[in-house]
C-alpha cells in the first residue's frame, strides 16, 4: 500500500465515523428535525431539546465512537500479539475482571454511592485480571509464552465467571437485575465527564499502538521471527498487552461488555485492504467508531422507547455483514 | 530500547563495509529444563567467514539447538561464543539482526499477507518501527526476491504458495536484510530438486560475495559438494568437523546414523568433481531389536 | 438497596412505624396485642376527614423531602409535572388526587394511564423522552446497578427522587414524602389514615381465629419466598398469617425446597400470572411439591400478582385478597 493510498482509505474510514457519529446525534427517541438538532447544538431551541442534544446525544454519540475505536484497535492487537485470529480484547479475562469488579460493588450496594463507583470498581477489577493471567503466564516461563497467556486467561476468565455467577446467586432480585443489565453493555450513562476520562486513556494509547504497527507486523509471524529482525520483542509484548488491556478495561468500565466489535472489525479492514498493522490499527480504529456508534443509533431507535442492548445490536446487524464479506472475498 | 530509534545507520551497504563475520564458540551446552540432559555439549564450533558451513547430523543431535545458541534465541547455559571477534552478548539485537539474517525451518502465518510485505519485514533491522520506506529499501527487496525468484509472486497471499516457494519467500527475507551472515535451518526440506539445487547454488554464491553461510541440512550429498566445512553432531557433541572429505568417513557415519553406507566420489561434471558421496545400503533384513550394525558390514569397499 | 444480611434470629414485628425490634415471646395473643398496638399508635395524626381534598398550598412555597438515597431533595415548588417510574408510586399518586399532574408514565402502569407518552420500562427508562417531557420531578427506583437514570436526568436540571420500598413503613413514608413534595399533605394524611383505618379492618376480621402458617412465594423456580420483612410478608400477618419464614432476615431469600416441606406450611401462595391452574398443575408433578400436594395438610392457592406487588395503596387490597385466601376454609387441598 502506498503513502498515498493510506491517507486516501483513513481520510475516507474517517469520514464514514464523521458521518456515522453525525447521524447518531440526528436520530433519538425523541423525534427531532436537523434544523432543531443544529439548533439544539449552537444552543437555541427550547431547553428540553438542547439538553437532549447537548447532555444526552453528544455525549452519547462521543463515547461509543471511542468505545469502539479502542475495542476495535486492542482487539487487531491481541491478535497479533496471539497470532490468532480468534483473538478478541476480553481474552485475557478482562471482561471477566471487569464484571466481577461492578458485579461486585452493585451486590455489596456500594454502587450507588457516587457515579464513578461502578466504573472505577470494574476498571480496576480488568486491570487485576489482566495482572493475574500476566503473573501465571510469567511463572510458568520467563517470557509470555502465547500459549500460557491464552490458557491463562481462559481459565482466569472463567473463574471470575464463576465469581460473579456466585455472588448473583446471593444477592437479592434488584442487584441481580442491575447488574445484568450492566454486563449486556450500555451506553445510556454516558456523559461528558466519561467522554473527558476515556478520551485521556484513549489518545496516548492509540498513538502508542499505531507507532507499534511494524513491531506488530513482526509479531504476528513469529516471536523468534521478530527477535531475528532485531524487534525488542518482551519490550513489544509488555508495552502492547499494557496498552491494549488497559485500553480495553477503560471500555468495559465505561459501557460494560460489548462484544464483537474487536473481534470482526479488524476483520474486515484486513480482507478488504490486507494487513499491515501501521494501516490496520488506525483503520480498524475509524471503522470500530463508525460501527458502535451505528450499532447505539440503531439500539435507541428501534424498539423506542425502550433501549435494546447495544451488544445485541452489534451481533445482529455485524455477523450477517461480515458472513456477506467472507463469502464475497471467497468467490 | 532499539525500538525506536531515528539515527540513520551508515549509508554503505553493510556487505561492502565491515570485516566479514564468523563464528568461534567454545565449551558450549544448553539443556532444555533443569534435570535433563544437555542437548548441546561442551560443544567447540567455527564458522569460518567467507565460507559455507554445513551442520549435520541425526534427528535430535541439537544440529537446531546449536543453531539457536549462534544467534543467540536461547542462550547458553555455559560456554562462550564470538561473532566477529567480538563476544555474542556485546551485539545488541539491531547490531545482530543487522548482520546476520536468519532462515527458519517453519513459521505459522494465521493472517493474510503478500510475498513483498513479508520480504519487507527483512528491511526492519534498518527501518525500526518508525521510519518511513525510502528507494534504498524497496531496492533491496526487489533484489532479494528476484535472486530467490519469488519475485513473479510478490503481490500473492503468502499462504496461496506451495512450500517450497514459501521458503524461498523466506530466504528473499533474509537476504533483503543485507547481512553478512546467513544462518538456515533445513532450508530445502520440501523443496524439489530444481528448487533445492537452487537454494545451494545460492548459497554459495552469496558465499562468494561477502556473506558467511551457515546451514543447518538432512542432505549429506549436496553438503559435501557445496558447503567449504562440515559440522557433524553426534548427540550434542562434535563428531567431526572440518572439510567433507575428512568428516563424510564410512566408519564414523555409519556409527553416527546407525545405518550401513557406502561412500564414493562424484565423477562430474561440474565444479564439484571429486566430492565426497554417501549412498545408504539397503540392510537386507528388517530391523531386529539389538541387532548389531556389524552384521551387516560384509565387504563393502570404499571406492576412491 | 438491599437490607443487609444479619443473622438475626428472633421474630420481628412491627410496634411503630419505621421501627423495628424484637417482639418476645411466641404467644398468639401477645402477637396480637402487638399488632393492634401498633395499629393503634401508629396512627399518628389523627384522620382530617376524608372528604373535601384543600390545594390550598401557596404557589410559591419551597417543598422537600429525603429519598431513600439519602438525599435531600428540594423544588422551589411544589411538583406539577411528574414522571414516576415505578407503578407503585404511580398508583399513590393517583390515589391522592394527583393524576393531572402525571406528565407521563412507563410501559408497566395501569391502561388508565394510556393516553400519557410512554418513557419505555421503569428500570431502563428512554432518559431523552423523559427529557423531553419536562418534568419537575422524576420518581425513579434508587437501582443499586448502574444508577444511570438519576445523574443523566440531573445532567439536564430535572430532580429524581429515588425510592427503595421494601416494607410497609416505607408504603407509610412514600405517602407522606410524595404529599410534601406535590403540596398535597393534607390529601397524603387523608390517604394514609384510610389505608391504616382498611388494614385495621382485615386485622380485626380474623382477630379472633389462630394465625394459620403461611407461605408466600415470590418465585417458584428456583424458590424464592417472601421475609418477615418485606411488605408482603406484613401484610400476611395483618391477613392472619403467619409467616413460615419469619426468622429470617433477608426481605426476599432463596430457600430449598427440603426446608419448605420442614416447616410444613398449612397455605402456600403463588402470584402467578395468566393461566393459574396451568402452572399449579406443573408444580404438583414436580417432586418435593408432589409430597406437599399430596399430604393433604397443605392448601395451594395462586393470586394475581397485580395487587400483591406493588407498595402502594394496593396493600390495601391486598390484605382483603391474602385473607381471602390464607382463610377460605372452603377450599380443598388441591
Amino acid at each position: 500500500m502506498s503513502p498515498r493510498q493510506v491517507v486516501v482509505r483513513l481520510l475516507l474510514l474517517a469520514t464514514i465515523a464523521v458521518a456515522a457519529l453525525v447521524l447518531s446525534v440526528r436520530v433519538g427517541a425523541v423525534s427531532m428535525t436537523t434544523m432543531g438538532v443544529l439548533e439544539a447544538i449552537g444552543g437555541e431551541g427550547d431547553p428540553a431539546s438542547i439538553a437532549i442534544v447537548r447532555q444526552l446525544r453528544l455525549p452519547r454519540a462521543v463515547v461509543a465512537s471511542l468505545v469502539g475505536a479502542a475495542l476495535a484497535a486492542s482487539g487487531a492487537t491481541f491478535q497479533a500479539l496471539l497470532r490468532n485470529p480468534l483473538a478478541e480484547p476480553y481474552i485475557l479475562g478482562v471482561s471477566g475482571g471487569a464484571a466481577v469488579g461492578a458485579v461486585g460493588a452493585i451486590v455489596l450496594g456500594i454502587a450507588t454511592r457516587a457515579t464513578w463507583i461502578v466504573p472505577a470498581a470494574a476498571f480496576v477489577g480488568a486491570i487485576v485480571a489482566v495482572l493475574t493471567v500476566l503473573r501465571i503466564a510469567a511463572s510458568v516461563g520467563r517470557s509470555l509464552d502465547t500459549r500460557v497467556l491464552l490458557l491463562a486467561g481462559v481459565v482466569v476468565g472463567s473463574f471470575f465467571n464463576a465469581c460473579i455467577l456466585l455472588a448473583l446467586t446471593l444477592t437479592d432480585a434488584e442487584s441481580f437485575r442491575s447488574a445484568i443489565f450492566w454486563m449486556m453493555g450500555s451506553f445510556a450513562g454516558a456523559s461528558w465527564t466519561s467522554a473527558g476520562i476515556f478520551t485521556a486513556y484513549f489518545v496516548p494509547a492509540l498513538a502508542l499502538l499505531v507507532a507499534l504497527g511494524r513491531p506488530l507486523n513482526l509479531m504476528a509471524i513469529g516471536e523468534e521471527t521478530a527477535a531475528h529482525l532485531g524487534a525488542s520483542v518482551e519490550t513489544v509484548k509488555l508495552l502492547a498487552y499494557g496498552t491494549a488491556s488497559l485500553l480495553t478495561a477503560a471500555a468495559v468500565a465505561v459501557s460494560g461488555v460489548i462484544g464483537f466489535v474487536g473481534l470482526i472489525i479488524p476483520h474486515v479492514i484486513r480482507i478488504a485492504w490486507g494487513g499491515d498493522y501501521r494501516f490496520l490499527i488506525p483503520a480498524s480504529a475509524l471503522l470500530g467508531a463508525a460501527f458502535l456508534v451505528s450499532a447505539d443509533s440503531i439500539a435507541r431507535i428501534a424498539a423506542a422507547p425502550t433501549e435494546l442492548p447495544v451488544g445485541v445490536v452489534t451481533a445482529f446487524v455485524g455477523v450477517p455483514f461480515f458472513v456477506w464479506l467472507l463469502r464475497r472475498r471467497a468467490v | 530500547m532499539t525500538l525506536f530509534r531515528a539515527r540513520r545507520s551508515p549509508a554503505a551497504s553493510p556487505t561492502e563495509a565491515a570485516p566479514p563475520l564468523g563464528w568461534s564458540a567454545r565449551a558450549l551446552t544448553f539443556r532444555y529444563g533443569r534435570d535433563s540432559s544437555p542437548v548441546v555439549d561442551a560443544v567447540d564450533v567455527t564458522v569460518e567467514p567467507l565460507r559455507c558451513t554445513a551442520l549435520l547430523g541425526p534427528n535430535g543431535s541439537g544440529k537446531s539447538t546449536l543453531l539457536r545458541l549462534l544467534v543467540r534465541t536461547l542462550e547458553a547455559e555455559r560456554g562462550e561464543i564470538e561473532l566477529g571477534g567480538r563476544p555474542l552478548s556485546s551485539w545488541s539485537r539491531r547490531e545482530l539482526a543487522l548482520a546476520v539474517g536468519v532462515v527458519p525451518q517453519n513459521e505459522e502465518i494465521n493472517f493474510p499477507l503478500s510475498v513483498r510485505e513479508l520480504v519487507s519485514m527483512g528491511r526492519y533491522p534498518h527501518l525500526g518501527a518508525l521510519r518511513p520506506v525510502g528507494p534504498r529499501d524497496r531496492a533491496a527487496v526487489d533484489a532479494a526476491m528476484q535472486r530467490c525468484d519469488v519475485g513473479r509472486f510478490a503481490d500473492r497471499d503468502f499462504n496461496t504458495l506451495s512450500g517450497g516457494e514459501r521458503q524461498r519467500a523466506r530466504v528473499a527475507r533474509a537476504l533483503a536484510q543485507e547481512p553478512k551472515a546467513l544462518v538456515l535451518d533445513e532450508p530445502t526440506l520440501a523443496l524439489d530438486v530444481r528448487h533445492e539445487m537452487e537454494i545451494f547454488e545460492l548459497v554459495r554464491d552469496l558465499s562468494r560475495s561477502g556473506v558467511t553461510v551457515l546451514l543447518v541440512t538432512h542432505n549429506l550429498n549436496l553438503a559435501a559438494r557445496y558447503a567449504d566445512a562440515l559440522i557433524l553432531l553426534e548427540e550434542g557433541r562434535i563428531a567431526a568437523a572440518g572439510a567433507p572429505a575428512d568428516v563424510l568417513r564410512r566408519d564414523l557415519l555409519e556409527r553416527v546414523y546407525d545405518w550401513p553406507i557406502q561412500t564414493s566420489r562424484f565423477a562430474g561434471p561440474g565444479p564439484d568433481v571429486g566430492s565426497v558421496q554417501v549412498t545408504p545400503l539397503a540392510r537386507g533384513e528388517p530391523l531386529r531389536a539389538g541387532h548389531s550394525l556389524n552384521h551387516h558390514m560384509g565387504s563393502t569397499d570404499d571406492h576412491p | 438497596m438491599p437490607l443487609p444480611v444479619l443473622p438475626v434470629m428472633g421474630r420481628t414485628g412491627f410496634l411503630l412505624i419505621g421501627f423495628r425490634g424484637p417482639l418476645a415471646g411466641s404467644q398468639l395473643p401477645t402477637r396480637v396485642a402487638a399488632m393492634l398496638l401498633w395499629l393503634l399508635v401508629g396512627c399518628g395524626e389523627p384522620d382530617s376527614g376524608s372528604g373535601e381534598a384543600v390545594r390550598i398550598v401557596p404557589a410559591d412555597s419551597a417543598v422537600q423531602a429525603v429519598d431513600d438515597a439519602g438525599r435531600l431533595v428540594r423544588l422551589p415548588r411544589p411538583a406539577r409535572r411528574i414522571v414516576s417510574l415505578l407503578p407503585a408510586t404511580t398508583e399513590t399518586l393517583v390515589a391522592l388526587g394527583a393524576a393531572d399532574l402525571l406528565v407521563g408514565r412507563t410501559d408497566y402502569d395501569d391502561p388508565s394511564l394510556a393516553h400519557l407518552p410512554s418513557v419505555g420500562g421503569g428500570l431502563t427508562p428512554s432518559v431523552e423522552v423523559l427529557t423531553s417531557l419536562q418534568p419537575d420531578l422524576v420518581i425513579a427506583w434508587e437501582e443499586s446497578g448502574a444508577a444511570r437514570v438519576r445523574p443523566r436526568l440531573e445532567a439536564v436540571g430535572i430532580p429524581v427522587f429515588a425510592v427503595a420500598t421494601q416494607d410497609t413503613a416505607a408504603v407509610f413514608a412514600n405517602v407522606e414524602r410524595l404529599g410534601a413534595l406535590t403540596g398535597m399533605r393534607l390529601e397524603a394524611d387523608s390517604l394514609a389514615g384510610w389505608m391504616r383505618s382498611e388494614l385495621r379492618a382485615v386485622a380485626r376480621s380474623v382477630a379472633d381465629r389462630p394465625a394459620v402458617d403461611v407461605l408466600y412465594m415470590i418465585g417458584v423456580d428456583p424458590p424464592m419466598v417472601a421475609g418477615p420483612n418485606v411488605f408482603i410478608g406484613e401484610i400476611l400477618e395483618v391477613a392472619g398469617g403467619r409467616n413460615v419464614f419469619e426468622d429470617v432476615a433477608a426481605p426476599s431469600p432463596h430457600v430449598s425446597l427440603e426446608e419448605i416441606v420442614r416447616r410444613a406450611p398449612e397455605v402456600v401462595l403463588i402470584p402467578s400470572t395468566g393461566a393459574s391452574s396451568a402452572s399449579l398443575e406443573r408444580l404438583r408433578r414436580e417432586p418435593g411439591w408432589r409430597e406437599l400436594f399430596e399430604s393433604g395438610d397443605t392448601r395451594f392457592h395462586t393470586l394475581p400478582p397485580d395487587i400483591l406487588h406493588r407498595p402502594g395503596p394496593s396493600i390495601v387490597d391486598a390484605a382483603r385478597v391474602l385473607r381471602d385466601a390464607i382463610h377460605s376454609e372452603s377450599a380443598r387441598p388441591r
